[in-house]
């Protein structure tokens, strides 16, 4: 089959149907942009959730009785605990210290004593940042003779889960959403295109063209749209990109994973667009 | 070998083709004639495998009506060359893109397209108007472009349905003319047509008439 003829052919296509090849690229393009635009955010937002759940800590407090020679065995015992990647310990002087700092005053001078204790931060696994794990965690603390309380931000943990939940949730529907408007688009576009050109597939019909020769080219001219569209897509996010970049000093870079996902959704798009299009077609050309 | 045994095709009552033989041989000139509506366009059809009788059996080389299946239909329609009174091109192409067209939906590799199209252009007379957009080309040329895309891929038979219906006298001349030396290589020719003058002028063609779907003796 001469391929470069029916690409030449495919370009025909869209040439005759300009306008409407035309309304069918820039759609593809928004909608992509928009799957893009999710795919950014759903990358960057892992990164941030992630982080998010790198920095939740737990505070354990020290019984003040408890004796300053056993504290290294008490620490050991505490990296025993599934869950928790790292163990810092802070002497009450050194909290004392710092809180002093900060509060630009001499708590232990306005009381007459120092009013806190010796604590262990506490930074846990992310995989073990949920809700359920982090009470775990905590009741195996408590279990530890030395350990006299637990704290954590239970609310942040939920936030983080609830965020996350809906988060998936909508990007799901809002993704299905716009494949479908997609489809729909393309296909309107390469029907318009079969219309236009009735009379050349009439032509081929009678010269003894087969149906993989007469509807290879619209399937073509979808997947070109449906490329184009990415292309665009692509670039106007890299330019987004370096804009964020350049403008809030922050590195925003898109993975190259992301480029191609959307290349290979614009082609996908497209050709399934021109495929459902040509397939009520083929009745005619019997 | 192109053969119709015994095709009946029936539109409405007593408006068809109704038990129609014919045998056609390579190499043979047939006219076929009769008034608008006796049913040379019909038969046409039928040996176009455009429309499949309701009676009887339609052979084109190895393919019968019988026995068909519509993943044959491409191939069956390589081996009938069809020509019409409205010449049915690509307007907007140019001539060489029209004639290469006949090759390349037979898959034709692209090097041997340009050659055989060329040759054909040449052969017709059309060879300084290859780059010209067939919309600014006369009707006779017109109608030498068709006759170039159905014939460059070597057909068993071209079927012209009133080829000269559309032209001057010139140029029905030079249509003829043209018609003559593509069946002197040995394509058959099937020309439907209702001018007798024409018939009459090529009396030693045979002329199959045909009145209200019934060929006459």
């Amino acid at each position: 089959m001469d391929f470069i003829f029916l690409v030449s052919e495919a370009f025909d296509g869209m040439k005759k149907a300009i306008y409407s090849t035309l309304i069918s690229i820039s759609t593809i393009f928004a909608c992509l942009l928009l799957g893009g635009v999710y795919l950014v955010l759903n990358d960057k937002s892992e990164e941030f959730i992630e982080e998010l759940k790198s920095k939740i800590s737990i505070q354990a407090f020290v019984e003040n009785t408890f004796e300053n020679e056993k504290i290294e065995d008490l620490e050991k015992q505490i990296n025993k605990v599934e869950g928790i990647a790292e163990v810092k310990f802070l002497p009450k002087e050194e909290a004392l210290k710092i809180l002093n700092e900060e509060m630009n005053a001499d708590l232990e001078e306005i009381s007459g004593y120092n009013p806190l204790q010796d604590e262990f931060t506490l930074v846990l696994k992310s995989e073990f940042s949920d809700e359920e794990s982090v009470s775990e965690i905590k009741s195996e603390l408590l279990k530890i003779q030395g350990i006299e309380s637990a704290e954590f931000n239970f609310s942040l943990v939920s936030k983080i889960e609830e965020f996350q939940n809906n988060y998936e949730k909508v990007s799901l529907y809002l993704g299905i959403l716009i494949a479908v408007f997609a489809i729909l688009l393309i296909t309107n576009t390469i029907r318009l295109s079969i219309f236009a050109r009735q009379k050349n597939i009439e032509i081929m019909k009678l010269l003894g063209a087969t149906k993989t020769f007469i509807l290879l080219p619209f399937i073509l001219e979808g997947a070109f749209q449906g490329f184009l569209g990415a292309c665009l897509t692509s670039f106007m996010i890299w330019l987004s990109g370096n804009y964020l970049s350049e403008t809030f000093n922050i590195s925003f870079v898109v993975s190259f994973e992301i480029y191609f996902l959307i290349l290979a959704f614009g082609l996908l798009l497209g050709i399934f667009g021109s495929f459902v299009a040509t397939q009520k077609f083929l009745k005619y050309l019997d | 070998m192109v053969e119709l045994k015994n095709v009946t095709i029936e539109y409405e009552k007593n408006s068809g083709v109704f038990g129609v033989n014919l045998k056609i041989l390579k190499g043979d000139f047939l006219f076929l004639s009769g008034e608008s509506g006796a049913g040379k366009s019909t038969i046409l059809k039928t040996i176009a495998f455009q429309k499949l009788p309701d009676l009887g059996t339609v052979r084109v080389a190895d393919f019968t009506s019988d026995s068909f299946n519509k993943l044959d239909l491409p191939f069956i329609r390589r081996k009938v060359g069809v020509i019409f009174y409205d010449f049915k091109l690509l307007e907007e192409k140019n001539v060489f893109e029209n004639v290469a067209l006949g090759l390349r939906v037979n898959e034709v590799p692209r090097k041997q397209v340009k050659m055989k199209t060329l040759k054909m252009l040449s052969e017709v007379g059309l060879m300084h108007h290859a780059y010209k957009k067939c919309e600014n080309l006369s009707a006779g040329e017109k109608q030498k472009v068709a006759i170039a895309r159905a014939v460059v891929s070597e057909p068993y038979i071209l079927l012209a349905d009133e080829p000269t219906g559309n032209l001057d006298f010139e140029s029905e001349k030079e249509i003829m003319r043209i018609l003559k030396k593509i069946n002197l290589r040995g394509t058959a020719i099937l020309m439907a047509t209702h001018k007798k003058k024409l018939i009459e002028e090529n009396k030693n063609y045979t002329n199959i008439q045909i009145s209200n779907g019934r060929i006459v003796d």
